[in-house]
């Protein structure tokens, strides 16, 4: 277990303005998921 | 990790770990490998520009995933494929198709011809709510004009947890306002040692949003796939280390995509090498925008026009 490495990657907000705008104007269906037991299945 | 009570142990053992918990703070990182390591294995490429993106290409078409921690969001022009990518993300992990974007990590999503709105108008009634501003008042404007202030101004607070929980709060609020970037800046320059005459300022843009938390952001459908740029800087405004603050906004059409208020780390000696450092920085993004544009399939035949003050 290593317990320096605990960066997780999150996405920039502007990446997530810049997709919805580009699926708006390209008429692209945005859909959303939800992932459930978040930390049941990790391993470490 | 502690045992739990009602295990009897001896004292000089500790527990092992051999699965991520919720709470420990490699959890999230656990959480990101787990999932990254399912999307790649439907062939989705994690993005050079943005790792937590994730691209499939196929002939024509192609899906895009973004991820944020446990919320996913799917678009594409590849209707079939996004429904095939369901069924099988469904099968690998528990996942709950919440259908036609709405809510995401807080913000409302509106849908309209004219496009997306994106609002944090509930967020703001929490932040007034936990700040326990009661009376009425509202203000036209975030911060005062010309307002300056320093380390040493007013009188310490004595507990000065809700002043940064505050701060953090507006600046999560950010994603959608973006009328109010400069003054949470400001305010946020003060989190270690915040004062009376700080908390008067953050209660300015309290009542400032107050009056406007009706607003949201369009990302506009009906405009063109052009980009350009607004660049700022002001010089020398801090009264303690004279460093100048860079501003910029970045239009992808109508809408507004990116935008940044922060002080520059170095102390420009003339306003014109304080509209250079702006001007750097609103340059990397453009930069970096174009690289994220083109792997979305947005292409630019000319250079994007950048708008500055001489």
């Amino acid at each position: 277990m290593d317990y320096e490495e605990t960066f997780a990657l999150v996405e920039k907000m502007t990446t997530i303005h810049t997709l919805i705008t580009v699926a708006s104007i390209r008429q692209w269906y945005i859909s959303q998921l939800d992932v459930k037991n978040v930390f049941l299945n990790g391993d470490l | 990790m502690a045992p739990l009570p009602s295990i009897s142990h001896d004292s000089r053992y500790v527990c092992k770990l051999n699965k991520a918990l919720y709470g420990l703070k490699q959890a999230s990182r656990a959480w990101f490998e787990k999932l990254s390591i399912v999307i790649s294995s439907l062939d989705f490429v994690s993005n050079s520009h943005d790792s937590a993106l994730f691209i499939k290409c196929t002939d024509a078409c192609r899906i895009i995933l973004s991820l944020y921690v446990d919320d996913m969001i799917i678009t594409g022009d590849d209707i079939d494929g996004i429904l095939v990518l369901k069924t099988k993300l469904a099968r690998r992990s528990e996942m709950k198709d919440l259908g036609y974007l709405r809510y995401f990590l807080g913000i409302e999503v509106a849908y309209s011809l004219k496009g997306y709105l994106l609002s944090q108008s509930k967020y703001v009634a929490d932040i007034l709510e936990r700040a326990r501003l009661t009376e009425n008042k509202t203000v036209d404007t975030p911060i005062k004009v010309n307002a300056r202030y320093s380390s040493s101004d007013g009188l310490p607070l004595i507990d000065p947890t809700l002043y940064r929980i505050i701060v953090g709060s507006l600046i999560y609020l950010t994603i959608t306002r973006r009328d109010i970037p400069y003054a949470v800046h400001v305010v946020s320059q003060f989190v270690v040692s915040p004062t009376t005459v700080h908390w008067a300022a953050v209660l300015c843009i309290l009542r400032y949003l107050r009056g406007t938390d009706f607003q949201s952001l369009l990302l506009s459908s009906t405009s063109s796939l052009d980009l350009r740029a607004y660049s700022d800087a002001d010089h020398g405004s801090d009264p303690t280390d004279r460093k100048s603050v860079t501003g910029f906004c970045i239009f992808l059409g109508d809408s507004l995509i990116s935008w940044k208020s922060k002080k520059q780390s170095i102390v420009s000696q003339s306003s014109t090498e304080a509209e250079y450092r702006a001007m750097t920085s609103t340059t990397k993004e453009i930069v970096w925008l174009r690289w994220l544009l083109a792997d979305m399939r947005v292409f630019f035949s000319h250079p994007t026009p950048m708008y500055c003050d001489n």
